[in-house]
């Protein structure tokens, strides 16, 4: 399914749509929050984050701008920000109290602003720059918080290679970008 | 030095790019999980598939459109019997619950107002609304969230909520008295609900025991209100002198 033909899909059957965009991209979603969360969140709060992502994507949807981006990548950028939010305020507040959705946050709208861009610009730069198999296990390392073992498992490589190559291209990022690299 | 996350920084167009070729997998219960808590955020219905849940669901729907038709019939067949001047009889169709329950969504969306309206009629009343009340329960007052239970405990004769949630939330002070004598301490996330809904609901004993088994007098709830500021949006006259004796400030 294309991204035109979800979001007509969402259009057309709310239920439908959003069940599919979940199914398409909950394992997407709930990786990149979890990885974030991992600090301070439960399960209970990475699943409530991402189905907050997906409630902000259905009730963003007129905002997306399919020239400046897929679906997937628009729901990635969304679980990034919801999350270090998310995170924030479970920081801030350890006492189990639920945390409420903010139902003005609009992360699905197309910034632009120029400064933004051209960070965004940057730093996916520097991760090309690092080079395959590195820019791989960075992204799957600290986007998705996935274990070396994993990684390794899949890219045929040991353990050890991919401690080492990901603690060498997190060295090289910090160069690239300046300052400390966080998850 | 100051700490980056690089991939905060990355914009829907760059980030395309990077997560494109991901293709991981999902534990189809956590999936389950997004899908549940997503709808029910969005008040949306979902078109699940048949599970034992629905089948029992759709015998008691169905149980319970032969009652209204056997109603009817009976009816019709008084009617029939009876004199020419008498008074009609009508028969009430049956209201349905919609395919998105009308409750959950006002629930979810704090509309405290529309809850009220809607409780009046039973038929939305379903074995999830007090779920959803609790799950939200810091987007609605605390009345209607003891009304919600008190139409679920009518309806069904039982909540499933913890039994000192349900009695605080249904303002048992003497149920709660025993129950909070017969614990050793306190301090879980369902006896600071308690606390809270005793402040609302209850009377000053229960308060003074809950203090006394462990819960810290200025504990706040969701909104941020200490059991003083609940009893004095409840008229909780007796409530707000226990606090005001207990050093809280006006």
């Amino acid at each position: 399914m294309t991204d035109e033909e979800l979001i007509e899909l969402i259009k057309e059957s709310p239920s439908k749509g959003l069940e599919k965009t979940i199914e398409l991209y909950s394992a997407l979603v709930f990786r990149i929050v979890s990885a974030t969360l991992v600090p301070a969140g439960t399960n209970e709060d990475a699943q409530e984050c991402a189905s907050d992502v997906f409630i902000l994507f259905y009730r963003n949807i007129e905002s997306l701008d399919l020239n400046k981006g897929t679906v997937k990548g628009y729901l990635a950028v969304a679980a990034k920000h919801h999350a270090i939010s998310v995170l924030r305020k479970l920081k801030a507040r350890s006492n189990g109290n639920i945390i409420s959705l903010d139902e003005n946050e609009n992360l699905f709208s197309v910034s632009e602003d120029i400064e933004k861009n051209e960070r965004s610009r940057i730093v996916k730069q520097a991760i090309e720059a690092l080079g395959e198999p590195d820019s791989t296990i960075v992204v799957r390392r600290y986007l998705f918080g996935e274990t070396a073992k994993e990684i390794a498992k899949d890219l045929k490589m040991t353990h050890e290679a991919v401690m080492k190559r990901s603690s060498r291209a997190k060295k090289k990022l910090k160069e690239l970008l300046g300052g400390v690299l966080c998850g | 030095m100051a700490k980056i996350n690089p991939f905060a920084e990355l914009n829907a167009e760059d980030m395309s790019v990077l997560v494109e070729k991901y293709d991981g997998k999902i534990d189809p219960k956590q999936l389950e999980a997004i899908k549940e808590k997503t709808f029910c955020k969005a008040g949306l219905e979902r078109k699940k598939s048949f599970s034992s849940i629905k089948v029992i669901r759709i015998a008691i729907a169905a149980a319970a459109v032969f009652v209204v038709v056997l109603s009817a019939v009976i009816t019709l067949s008084v009617i029939r019997n009876k004199p020419k001047t008498a008074a009609p009889t009508t028969v009430v169709p049956s209201s349905s619950v919609s395919d998105t329950n009308p409750l959950i969504t006002a629930i979810s969306k704090g509309d405290d107002k529309l809850i009220g309206s809607l409780l009046e009629n039973s038929v939305f009343v379903n074995e999830d609304v007090l779920n959803y009340a609790m799950k939200y329960r810091n987007l609605l007052s605390y009345r209607s969230i003891s009304n919600i239970t008190k139409a679920v405990k009518e309806k069904f004769g039982m909540t499933g909520l913890d039994p000192l949630v349900e009695n605080a939330v249904l303002g048992n002070s003497a149920e709660v008295v025993r129950l909070l004598q017969s614990k050793e301490s306190l301090g879980s996330l369902n006896d600071k609900i308690a606390y809270f809904f005793s402040a609302a609901f209850c009377s000053g004993d229960t308060l003074r025991l809950f203090n006394e088994k462990g819960i810290e007098i200025g504990t706040t709830d969701t909104n941020g209100d200490t059991i003083y500021e609940i009893a004095k949006k409840y008229g909780n006259t007796e409530n707000q002198k226990y606090a005001l004796n207990m050093g809280m400030q006006n």
